[in-house]
């Protein structure tokens, strides 16, 4: 039971993405020669290059549809997600952290872990981020083609396989340039052709205040509901969303997964890099006004008799789908042809996400597993070539996953999580290691080893009733969503104690070894002489003050 | 990004891409402002038409931008 059906105006405007996409990749493949072309996009990006790919390496299609529905259900708190679970992150990788990352010249994140540590640490991470990234792209590809064929009707195995291989395509001609590219070109699709859902909703509604004036306070606030969990929609306090959701969960997932930092990471210098995640944080910190705003007036017209808004069933449980709710909106408003940019814009969004999965993990596995563990004498010609084998090896694997998502569904619940189980201890480890000179080899391994296995245990014992969930989340009525945010902040806490602890016990390296690599050993660029409006520290605090004033008028 | 081999910029794929969906999008305004059967809610205020122009220009001023690089 399709919702939307394309007209001819809407389908040409589909097709003329593909043909443009893979003709952004033939394009640049003449342009990607070396390893550093290949994989790093040739360190050529500006900051705006490679700020707005990467906030759209982020931004899929799948976490449009999935907030603007979990706003149905959260209200303004999904607003956090953003507002405090990713700008002071972000501020803080690109003020903080990239300075290490970029002046020691890695091509991955588990790159800065061999440097710093060892390769035991290293071959840790890269192999979980790569199997994370493996696992998540499939779901994506598998939620992509759930929604495509409810909301169009398109066939599954058809919608599966044309995506994949488009993407595999114009990755495999030209690498991260590719990536970079198309990531733009989703970012310019997403505001063009998904922002007036918001503005026609928004008018429908009366305006912005009418809006607010209609929903009930536990879904109009950010804060005021928040000293007890029983007062708002998530079942979580302050102390869950600041802790676990701002600083664990988030800094876990915006400074060490390589997903996004890559892009950082091919600008063409130290201050473009820096600026690449602050200048992603304004255009971070305007996305509710496309997602939540859409999400509250989708919810508001479930709630009027005669609007004829009806959410979808989900197709496995029959409950309504909150997730639905964004194309049903772009029914209701759009006309023919710009129904066709909606769409073209959420096929963006799919695609582009699955390209950064697609891109970080052929230069993980191509850098930090296969030359490390199969050829370490590998040229920098043959590095290329396995980058390029890779990219179509991945997006099979991808497509395999996705079908053994469709078979088995539950198999979801599991994935999902694991990006608690790697990226908030990892942020600890790295944290530790940039900071904290005297942090070991010995003490980052088994720190991180126990805190990716503490946190699946956690994980399995909730989901098995092993204990009651008061234990980790101090509230007797937590949501998934609360026992996410603590398990992540316990799972942090515990690699930070070990690695700690084990660190005081054995040998550090010698500070000749860690220079550019930790702080105090690594030149400090804020003190260059550099004009007020080209500085980093000066567009962070810009930032970081519009998100307080966003914090406050909402609160 | 764009010194080497004279690549073309970012900037201009994005606004060539934009320039086109704007131009068709405000087409398919035109077209469809005498065909009532496609009614949406708030098809009186012809967002195609609006909304396709701003589209149209936003390319055309990235289609600058990028040959300004």
């Amino acid at each position: 039971m399709a919702v939307i059906h394309l007209a001819l105006v809407d389908w040409l405007i589909v097709l003329i993405y593909f043909a443009f996409i893979i003709g952004i990749g033939l394009y640049l493949k003449k342009f990607t020669v070396t390893g550093e072309d290949f994989f790093l996009a040739g360190r050529r990006s500006s900051s705006w290059m490679a700020g707005l790919a990467f906030l759209s390496a982020n931004l899929g299609a799948l976490e449009i549809l999935g907030w603007t529905g979990g706003t149905m259900k959260y209200g303004m708190f999904v607003s956090h997600f953003y507002w405090v679970g990713a700008i002071p992150a972000m501020l803080f990788l690109g003020l903080y952290m990239m300075p290490f990352y970029y002046s020691s010249k890695i091509h991955s994140v588990p790159g800065y872990l061999k440097l710093r540590f060892d390769e035991r640490s290293r071959l840790l991470n890269a192999v979980s981020f790569a199997v994370m990234t493996l696992l998540m792209s499939g779901i994506n590809l598998y939620l992509m083609a759930l929604v495509l064929r409810t909301i169009l009707g398109w066939d599954w195995h058809l919608s599966m396989w044309v995506s994949a291989l488009s993407i595999g395509v114009y990755i495999a001609l030209g690498g991260l340039l590719s990536a970079i590219f198309t990531e733009i070109v989703q970012f310019f699709l997403i505001w063009s052709g998904l922002f007036l859902v918001a503005i026609l909703g928004t008018i429908e509604m009366g305006g912005l205040s009418q809006v607010f004036a209609q929903i009930p306070p536990e879904m109009a606030r950010l804060w005021a509901t928040t000293a007890d969990p029983s007062q708002n929609a998530m079942g979580v306090t302050w102390m869950g969303i600041v802790i676990g959701l701002g600083f664990v969960l988030s800094f876990g997932y915006w400074t060490t997964d390589f997903l996004v930092v890559q892009r950082a990471f091919s600008s063409k210098n130290l201050r473009a890099a820096r600026l690449a995640p602050i200048t992603a944080s304004f255009f971070k910190m305007a996305l509710p006004f496309i997602i939540v705003v859409s999400g509250l007036v989708a919810w508001r017209l479930t709630q009027m008799a005669g609007s004829g808004f009806h959410l979808l069933p989900h197709p496995s449980t029959g409950e309504p789908w909150n997730d639905t709710a964004f194309p049903l909106l772009i029914a209701r408003y759009y006309p023919p042809g710009l129904v066709g940019l909606g769409i073209t814009a959420l096929l963006a969004g799919f695609m582009a996400g699955q390209a950064g999965n697609v891109s970080a993990f052929n230069t993980v596995w191509t850098y930090d597993i296969y030359r490390v563990v199969f050829k370490k004498d590998a040229t920098d010609e043959h590095l290329v070539w396995v980058g390029r084998v890779t990219t179509i090896v991945g997006i099979v694997l991808s497509v395999v996953t996705a079908y053994v998502a469709m078979q088995f569904n539950t198999i979801m619940d599991y994935i999902q999580a694991i990006f608690s189980w790697v990226n908030a201890p990892l942020f600890a480890t790295m944290l530790l290691g940039m900071f904290w000179k005297r942090c070991t080899s010995t003490g980052a391994f088994y720190g991180l080893l126990a805190g990716m296995g503490s946190s699946f245990l956690m994980f399995i014992g909730l989901k098995f009733a092993w204990f009651s969930s008061y234990w980790l989340t101090f509230s007797q009525n937590a949501s998934d969503m609360s026992n996410n945010l603590w398990r992540a902040w316990w799972a942090w806490l515990i690699c930070f104690g070990v690695t700690i602890l084990i660190s005081l016990v054995t040998k550090p390296k010698s500070d000749q070894e860690l220079e550019g690599l930790v702080k105090g050993l690594t030149p400090n660029p804020d003190l260059e002489k550099t004009p007020l409006l080209k500085r980093p520290t000066f567009w962070a605090a810009v930032s970081l003050v519009l998100a307080i004033i966003l914090n406050i008028y909402f609160w | 990004m764009e010194e080497k081999k004279q690549m073309l910029s970012v900037w201009s794929w994005v606004g060539i891409i934009l320039s086109v969906y704007g131009l068709i999008i405000t087409g398919a305004g035109i077209y469809y402002l005498s065909r009532p059967e496609t009614v949406t809610a708030l098809h009186r205020l012809n967002p195609s038409l609006w909304w396709g122009a701003i589209i149209v220009v936003a390319g055309v001023l990235l289609l600058l931008a990028g040959r300004n690089r």
